[in-house]
This record gives C-alpha cells, structure tokens and sequence, in this order.
C-alpha cells in the first residue's frame, strides 16, 4: 500500500495528469517542473469494474518516480444516487484500489449524480438543493474509504430548484459529511453565467471554512445550432485558458480559504499550440500563490437559508433521466410532469432553463456514442465512414435502450448485440 | 514589445520538444535544430555519428533510407532545421498515424553531408538502399506547402515500383510474412497472434503494414486496429527519443479503448462534434 507523501504547510500548485501520452509529452516541464502536486481521476485508468488500464502502470510509475503528492478526483461514484447499492460497492472498492495505489492525500467527487438504479448517464447531473438531497450525498461521502475527503460544486446546465442555494446546499452537505469543499471556479462562473446569477454573490455564501482546494480552467460557450433557439450556454469544458473573471474569482477565493491545501490547474487535450497559454496559466496560478496573504480569514458566514425539504432524490433523478433520454427533452418533461404528485418535485422544475436541459440530454447522448467510438476501433471507422448513417443507428439505439454502463468497452459491445 | 525576462529560458518549448523527438525520427537533427549546430560551426562528428547509426539501423532492420542533405551555409542549415521541424507531427495517437509518419517509419532518416550520400547539386532528399548506397535524389523545398512536400518524399521513396520492392523485401523474410497474413485473416485467433508479435517488428515491418492499410480487403477492424498500430510506434519513437516526466514509459495497446472522459466532459472530441452537427440535423 503506498502510504500518502507529505503535503506541508501552505498551498501547494497541482496539475490534472491525464492519462494521454501525448498530453504527458507536452506537458512535460510542467510536470516536473512546475507542479508541486498531481491531480489524478482514477476511473481514467480501467476498463471496467475490475480490468486496470495498461497506462494506468505508467502513470503509476511517473507519480512514484516523482516522490510528489497526489489528489484523487473522482467522476462517477454518483453521490446523489439512490437504490443502488451494488454499484456503490463496486465503485467504493475500486476507490479503495487506487487509493492502495497512488496513496492519495485527499479525495473528492463531483456534486450531483451519474447514475440512477441501472441507468448511467456519465455526466453529472443537478440534484434538487434540498435537506434529503444533502443527507443522501453526505452518506456516500461518509462512506469513502480515503484519508481526506471533499466534495466539488457543480456546473449544470439546468437547475433543478434555485440555483443560487448551490452554496448554502453545499455548507449543508460538507457540515454533516464533516468534509472538505474543492471548490471550481470555473463551475461557479458557468453556473452563474448560464442561470443569470451574480458570481460575487454566489461566492459570497460559499462556506470558506471548508474549501481544501481551489480548481481553475478554461471552458467555451456551446454551438447555438446545438439548440432550439440558437442560445449559447457556458460549458467547463476545460480546453482553453482561465478566464478574467475566474482570475479574478481565484484571488480573491485565496485571501478566505484558510484550510486550502492546494490549486490545480485543469486542461484536457492540451495541443501544440496551446502549450505556452497552458503554462502561462501555471505561471499566473504560482504567482498567486506566492502572493497570498499568510493568515487568509474566512468571513463571517451570511445568515443561513433554510433548505427545502426537497424531493426524494432518487424519484427526482428517475425524472430527470426519463426526460434527458427522449427524443424530445421539453415534450417529455411536461408530459412526465402532467402525471407527477410530489409538489416538491414539481415546484423543482419551475426553474427549468429550456436550452439548458436540451443541451445536457445532447451531452449525456454524445458521452454515450464517444463511450461507443472509444470502445472499439471499428465503430470509429464506420463513423468515419458515414457519419450521417452512424449517428442514424445511435438514434435508434439510444432510444430503444438505456445506457447501463459507464465503460467505454461495455458499452461498445452492448451496441454491437444491439445491432 | 517587452524584452525577454532573463530568468526565463530563451527556448520555445514547441520548437524543443520537436527538435527532441525529432531526433527519434531524422537521426542528426537533435544537433541541426536545437543544440547550436544550425547557427554555427558545422559540427562534423554529430554528422557522422548520424551516420554510423544510420547504416546500423538501416543493416538491422535490412530497410532503405532517406539523407537529408545539410548545406554548408549556417542559414541555410538553420532554414532546414526549422522546414523539418514543422514536417514532424507530434501528436497522433488519437487520429491513427499521421502521413508523414508513413515515411518516417517507413525509411530511415539521416542529416548527411552531400559528400556522404553523393547528392547531386540542388538535391536535398537522397533515397538509399539499406547499405547506405544512394539510390535516386530529388530537389525537393522542404519548405513548400506540406501537401507538395509529401508527395514529393512518397514519390522518391515509394515509386517507381519501390514500395513492391520493399514489401517483397520484407515477404522474404517468412517469420515477417507470416505476421502480415494473419494480420489480414478473417480469422480472429490468427489476428491475436499477429498482434502479440506486432511490437517486436513493427519496425522492420512498417512499409508493408502502410502498404496492406491500403488493401480494400482489409475489415474495418483490422484496419483501426493496424492504424493504431503504426500510430504507436510513431510515438515510441518520440517517446524514446525525448522521454516522458520523469523517465516514464508508456506501453499503448492495439486494443486497449481510450479511457472514460475526465472532467470537463463537456468537450466534445472531434467525432462528437461531427455527431453532434448530424445529431441536431435530424431531431
């Protein structure tokens, strides 16, 4: 078992290691160079619940030879979930692998859920920011078998109930899972961008206390022919340089996390040519560090606002991935809310962004054909091929099948059956 | 326009990292690119050093080679540096191997001096066989558009029936045949063994795997999966030549899926951009 590495005493500057070798090749001098820590997202290195991924020994091999520390960052473990207690067990026991592994220092995982009963979406999706909602996600992170533990706010293109109780949800969640926050900074202004929400204000309800670890990357606005009425949406789509906003986020989050451990810097599928914005970011994100205050002071915490009691979360998520998987999102939701009692459920979709659940159900469908294509070689030739009469064949299969696995390998051979 | 920070180092890390790997792929140019060569003196021993391994290399794997030839004049040397910078692609695992890794796997490639490889005046690629002997040259500017470039190089390297020569070069070899066979079976356990015995000989078997990717017989499975093939000895290449964070070595399999999405998953890749556009077209 590798026992954790040391951190030290201040804030350290980490990188997100991808599993990539040419993302490994580029970055380079960053990795031995820069980073002071890595940031690892276990579930990159299998191919299903119990096969390793044969570069999973080379990343292995690169964090042990560094003699640097490590963060776990979790994707799928579905904290909101419910009903489902053999997958959890699966995912938890995985978890316990790689934390025998790689000796994490800490580990934290997405808000919101992948997965209901035998459904798999991937993408994180909202939960209703509700009492019942927070007990079901401290459960499962009490359950996490790391040292460290720590939960990340989201980026949902919809809401489900009021968005702007995304921080007080998350004081509610870490207060009774006694966890650490990792705070996204990129999320935070998605989410604030796309429900129309003050990011100054957002932030300042943030309980500071808790934030262990601060992320910051760049994302993009969605193509307006991806939706109905041409509205363009923030995506962390984590391929491009920090924004102003979210510098300006950072600075100002580094002053009022006292128990901050470290700031990653995340960028997936880094090119040639965005190398020397990649390491520009580092440079600027070492810069603040160097430059934070030695006694950061969480402020006060603002007067508390009382969370609704909320929908059970499992029947809100049933709901939700009922609707995401139809052909036509809007239609299916008020055709699935026309039969629904639960006026807490109901009273949840008030805040509905139109153009926000059509282009999450478009992402959990395109995750699901990229898991076909990742899968097996032959499915990207026959996309290559004739794209038009591929995507044709998805429909087909997507609408008369529901996703049941997260691996890209599963899932491939499901579709091959299919067809 | 600021003056450079004297703390920071001089060195474009895109142009390093090229002239690094580079140096897997066009012995001698590590010396030409990076390391002073281009700009000064003309450092004949890494000229001949290339060249000695040239000749090992080419013996080994009983392969023809491409010289490129390297002037005399220091910017003249520093121009052709930087032309065959750009021609090496560094990425490619994802999109199969890129074209020019047809011709970089596919020959070995030299910096040689005219002299050395007997290059006519205004010539600047010399074919060779694989004792070193010059074969053809083409005056080729290999800082033309890249598409003239590369035809340029697969016509001196692959015509005039030398592509048939090179695959029955390596047919001859029964051991390599015999992986090129089960390679195109429609039997799958004879597809297995190919594959297991692809990484020993992937090297001396490259001219004919680019050669059978091209036969329309071929299933679309075989095909992405030789693809992958040819994309990861491309990146052994620059893996060992420049070398991972830390010394790591990263093993690819043929077969192995690419992982789940990381965070971020709201990126689409290529293909899920192409899906997307036909996705939202037929809703």
């Amino acid at each position: 078992m590798s026992p954790p590495r040391p951190w030290g005493s201040r804030p350290l500057l980490g990188v997100a290691l991808h599993p990539e070798p040419e993302f490994l090749l580029l970055a380079r001098r960053a990795i031995e160079e820069v980073a002071e820590f890595f940031e690892v997202s276990p579930e990159m290195h299998w191919l299903d619940d119990e096969t390793p991924s044969p570069r999973r020994a080379g990343l292995l091999e690169l964090i042990e030879r560094s003699g640097k520390p490590v963060t776990g960052h979790g994707l799928f473990l579905s904290l909101g979930s419910t009903q489902d207690e053999a997958r959890f067990a699966r995912r938890l026991r995985q978890i316990e692998q790689d934390q025998a592994a790689f000796g994490f220092a800490h580990y934290s995982e997405h808000l919101g859920f992948t997965a209901q009963g035998a459904q798999e979406a991937v993408l994180p999706l909202p939960l209703v920011y509700g009492l019942r909602a927070a007990e079901a996600v401290a459960a499962r992170l009490r359950a996490l078998p790391t040292p460290h533990v720590a939960c990340e706010n989201g980026a949902f293109l919809t809401p489900l109930g009021d968005p702007s109780l995304e921080p007080d949800f998350l004081r509610e969640v870490c207060a009774r899972a006694e966890c650490g926050l990792v705070l996204d900074l990129h999320n935070a202004y998605a989410t604030c961008l796309n429900a129309g929400l003050s990011l100054e204000a957002w932030l300042a309800r943030v309980p500071w206390e808790r934030v262990v670890e601060l992320h910051l990357s760049g994302g993009s606005f969605s193509d307006p022919a991806w939706v109905e009425g041409g509205e363009r949406l923030r995506l962390d789509t984590h391929d491009g340089p920090v924004p102003e906003p979210v510098w300006e986020a950072a600075e100002r989050a580094l002053a009022l996390a006292p128990a901050l451990r470290g700031v990653v810097v995340e960028w997936i599928g880094l090119r040639e040519a965005e190398l020397p914005l990649y390491e520009a970011d580092l440079e600027r994100a070492q810069g603040l560090l160097a430059a934070r205050p030695a006694r950061p002071q969480a402020p006060q915490a603002p007067p508390a606002r009382v969370l609704p009691e909320g929908p059970e979360p499992g029947a809100g998520n049933r709901l939700l991935l009922e609707v995401l998987r139809a052909p036509d999102p809007l239609s299916a939701l008020r055709a699935a809310l026309a039969r629904e009692d639960d006026p807490e459920l109901i009273r949840a979709w008030e805040w509905l962004d139109p153009a926000g659940l059509q282009l999450t159900s478009l992402i959990v469908k395109r995750l699901r054909f990229e898991r076909i294509l990742q899968g097996a070689g032959r499915f990207r030739e026959e996309f290559d091929a004739d794209p038009g009469a591929f995507t044709e064949r998805f429909r087909a299969y997507d609408a008369a099948s529901p996703s049941s696995t997260p691996w890209p390998q599963e899932e491939a051979r499901a579709f091959a059956a299919w067809n | 326009m600021s003056e450079p920070s004297p703390s920071k180092p001089s060195l474009d890390r895109r142009l390093f990292l090229r002239a690094a790997c580079g140096g897997g792929l066009i012995l001698g140019l590590g010396g030409l690119a990076a390391l002073g060569w281009a700009e000064g003196e003309e450092r004949p021993e890494d000229v001949a050093r290339a060249w000695a391994d040239a000749l090992k290399r080419m013996k080994a794997l009983q392969q023809g080679g491409v010289a490129v030839v390297v002037p005399k004049d220091a910017a003249a040397r520093a121009a052709l540096g930087r032309q065959l910078q750009a021609l090496i692609p560094l990425m490619s695992l994802h999109e199969g191997a890129p074209p020019m890794a047809r011709a970089l796997l596919s020959q070995v490639w030299v910096c040689a001096s005219a002299e050395q490889v007997e290059a006519k005046p205004g010539e600047t690629l010399v074919l060779l066989d694989p004792a070193g002997k010059r074969v053809a040259g083409v005056k080729l500017d290999l800082g033309g558009e890249a598409a003239a470039v590369l035809k340029g190089i697969r016509a001196l390297s692959e015509g005039e029936g030398r592509l048939a020569a090179q695959v029955a070069r390596i047919r001859a070899d029964k051991a390599l045949a015999q992986i090129l066979d089960d390679l195109a079976s429609t039997k799958p356990k004879q597809r297995q063994s190919a594959y297991a015995q692809l990484d020993a000989h992937v090297d001396a078997l490259a001219p004919a795997l680019f050669a059978l990717l091209e036969s329309t017989s071929l299933s679309d499975e075989v095909r992405a999966n030789l693809s992958r093939v040819l994309a990861r000895a491309y990146f052994d290449r620059i893996q060992a030549a420049e070398g991972l964070p830390y010394g790591a070595r990263f093993k690819v399999e043929v077969d192995t899926p690419e992982p789940c999405p990381p965070c971020g998953m709201a990126a689409p890749s290529v293909s899920g951009r192409t899906f997307l556009d036909f996705f939202t077209r037929g809703r």
